[in-house]
């Protein structure tokens, strides 16, 4: 908590609607956000319990500079994933991480099961469960109006509460259910969304009113100052800004790393199409910021839809970057920008990741072509392309029409272990692949990662930055990456601003707030975290030694050429020898 | 040969998408980056040689295994610049 020697936890029973605070000292050596969350999630889950049981907690946090500082915006979900079966990690921005502290809450710890179809109301000296029968079953956009409504401070802005929704795939099971904060931002992946849902819980609002002093104004301003030119006016942050990550798209087309049509391809002909400046001549219409963000990286594109007949068209908007134009893109063979936007539009009202909607879409679309399930399963006729057949197969993903949506809502891992194809279902242990078939840094990293993301620890950035392969070192600069993001992760920040904070900026920045800390400790608080996080997995039952790999990650040439399975094994099993070590040491006890 | 600029280099070209180069002034990466800065100024250049946050392609394959800047250019090559890869 700024200007507190303790990190203040807000645990609330949602059977017993019981609250209690707590303010804990020996939180402080987590520093914030995913240290604190990963403590907090190892003290209550239930390792021998199912990721929706009642009494498995959802954590929130942010982060030790939350708000404070440019670019640090961001709160860090962590629960029991019901897609993976174990560690669950997600990030928000919007404007959560600023009402829970200016709440006076660095975490929240959610348990328990509500009588009711419930949301949270949380503000500075208050918490009430509130009746959410009327919106049970609505969509995202009308959750977040009906919610707006009910929950006005008098005299205070709106903007000053953040709200955290789900829609009908929460509700119903599918364990890629996302939640979403304030319209444009998600805890997109690994399920927070039905972990919400199962708990009866359809949303939470939080506002925050408190002034809080800064106590060394003077270094303070001038950090910042620094700060807020680097993230303006220098080339760190600006492509962000321009057409956004969009910009992906060519590179890893033009570098055979972009995954198209289930994976079976690396580039895809029509990329020039639903490229980043394609995206921006036709459906840009203005970029937003998270609170206490001066970049504007959020790209909020729109078409017109006709919703019936007569000359009925109503405008379309929602936020779109480079990993939903993959998933529900390239991935599916979808070359128009307006299709996209349109399927972006669907998992966004039903409240799914899209990166698992797209990837289970194309399994299931080859799966269908090769025979392995039939139309009288997918109820369409899925094909690479058709974005009309996809967007009814989104519709009947979410609400689970039958017991094959059912299984392609638990994830292409466990739809493939039913149906067959599993050589083709494009998940790395369980949650499915992000859009960089880029080498060995990006599928091994993502094997290995805490939450097997590519941002667990940028093992694309290897493959593009490596100027020849060496296995070895290869392995300690994930495993270094992945410890160092751990630390970062705790402030939070944006993982777009890395190259603004570097380690004297974070020990400039933590120092002008209170936290005296050195380099070495930094460090320390890294491979802590890592640690717990491993703490976490073990607990869970996974091993990292266990994940195994789709074939086609070894028949598709990446932007670095083919890969060997062996080769990928090998770096795996030397990943793990150092997780184990770490996880032996007993210098410092989580 | 053919330079071509995808995404936030255009802002370096002033929204020029690609440009024609004699290769006999440009025989390798370096020189043809040297005759852009010309047209596009000092700070493209420095952009490209500090060659952190841009990709650059000879023919589709990345200059990084064909030695750098000091990679050789002739008749009928497409030189492509490209933002790398980015996310967060």
């Amino acid at each position: 908590m700024l200007n507190e020697k303790f990190i203040r936890v807000l645990y609330i029973d949602l059977e017993t609607e019981k609250i209690r605070i707590e303010q804990r000292e020996d939180l402080l050596k987590y520093l914030g956000g995913v240290g604190v969350a990963s403590k907090l999630l190892l003290e209550n889950i239930k390792s021998d319990c199912k990721p929706m049981d009642a009494e498995q907690p959802i954590v929130f946090a942010i982060g030790a500079g939350t708000y404070v500082f440019p670019v640090l915006t961001k709160t860090v979900a962590m629960f029991v994933s019901p897609l993976t079966g174990e560690l669950g990690e997600s990030y928000a921005g919007a404007r959560m991480g600023m009402t829970m502290l200016m709440a006076g809450y660095d975490a929240l710890v959610i348990t328990g099961k509500a009588k009711k179809h419930s949301y949270l109301s949380i503000s500075t000296n208050n918490v009430t469960v509130k009746d959410a029968r009327a919106i049970w079953g609505l969509n995202v956009s009308e959750v977040g109006q009906y919610i707006r409504e009910k929950e006005r401070h008098a005299g205070h802005a709106d903007g000053k509460r953040s709200i955290v929704y789900i829609g009908p795939s929460g509700e119903n099971g599918v364990s890629f259910a996302c939640a979403t904060v304030d319209t444009y931002r998600h805890f997109g992946r690994m399920g927070l969304g039905v972990c919400m849902g199962s708990k009866n819980l359809k949303a939470i609002s939080i506002y925050g009113n408190r002034s809080i002093p800064i106590l060394n104004h003077k270094k303070y301003i001038k950090l910042y100052q620094e700060l807020y030119k680097k993230c303006t006016a220098t080339e760190y942050m600006a492509k962000y800004h321009d057409a956004g990550t969009p910009e992906n798209i060519m590179p890893l087309n033009k570098s055979g790393g972009l995954p198209t049509r289930n994976m079976r391809s690396g580039s895809f002909e029509e990329a020039g199409r639903i490229c980043g400046e394609s995206f921006a001549q036709k459906n840009l219409v203005r970029k937003m910021s998270c609170t206490g963000c001066p970049v504007g990286c959020i790209h909020i594109g729109m078409y017109r839809r006709e919703f019936d007949k007569g000359h009925e068209y109503e405008a379309i908007s929602v936020s779109y970057d480079y990993e939903l134009i993959f998933a529900l893109g390239t991935f599916l063979g979808v070359a128009n920008t307006d299709a996209i936007i349109s399927l972006i539009h669907e998992v966004e009202e039903l409240g799914l990741d899209a990166m698992s909607t797209g990837v289970c879409l194309g399994w299931a679309t080859e799966a269908l072509e090769k025979g392995y399930i039939t139309e009288a399963e997918t109820l369409v006729k899925l094909r690479f392309g058709k974005a009309e057949e996809y967007r009814k197969a989104i519709e009947y993903l979410a609400t689970g029409t039958n017991s094959f949506y059912q299984a392609l809502g638990k994830g292409s891992r466990h739809a493939s272990s039913i149906y067959g194809g599993e050589d083709f279902a494009m998940h790395v242990a369980g949650n499915e692949m992000a859009g960089y078939h880029t080498g060995y840094g990006s599928l091994i990293g993502a094997a290995v990662g805490a939450r097997h993301s590519h941002l667990d620890n940028g093992g694309y950035s290897f493959d593009q930055s490596m100027e020849e392969f060496d296995e070895d070192k290869l392995v300690d600069m994930i495993f270094a990456e992945e410890c160092e993001r751990c630390m970062t992760n705790s402030l939070i920040m944006c993982l777009f601003a890395r190259k603004i904070y570097d380690r004297q900026t974070i020990l400039d920045a933590l120092d002008s707030i209170g936290f005296e800390l050195t380099n070495e400790e930094l460090t320390e608080i890294g491979r802590r975290v890592y640690k717990t996080k491993l703490q976490i997995k073990k607990a869970l039952g996974f091993q990292q030694k266990g994940v195994k790999l789709p074939k086609r990650f070894f028949e598709t040439p990446s932007m670095n050429g083919m890969l060997d399975e062996a080769v990928a094994k090998s770096m795996i099993r030397k990943y793990a020898a150092k997780s184990d070590l770490l996880l032996a040491e007993n210098s410092d006890e989580s | 040969m053919k330079v071509k600029f995808y995404g936030s280099a255009l802002k370096y070209t002033g929204g020029m998408v690609s440009v024609n180069m004699d290769p006999k002034c440009c025989p390798d990466l370096h020189a043809l980056i040297n005759e852009l800065a010309k047209s596009f100024g000092e700070d493209f250049k420095q952009l490209i040689l500090g060659g952190e946050t841009w990709l650059v392609l000879v023919n589709a394959a990345s200059v990084k295994a064909t030695g750098g800047l000091n990679t050789k250019l002739k008749q009928g090559d497409i030189i492509e610049v490209l933002p790398i890869i980015g996310a967060g």
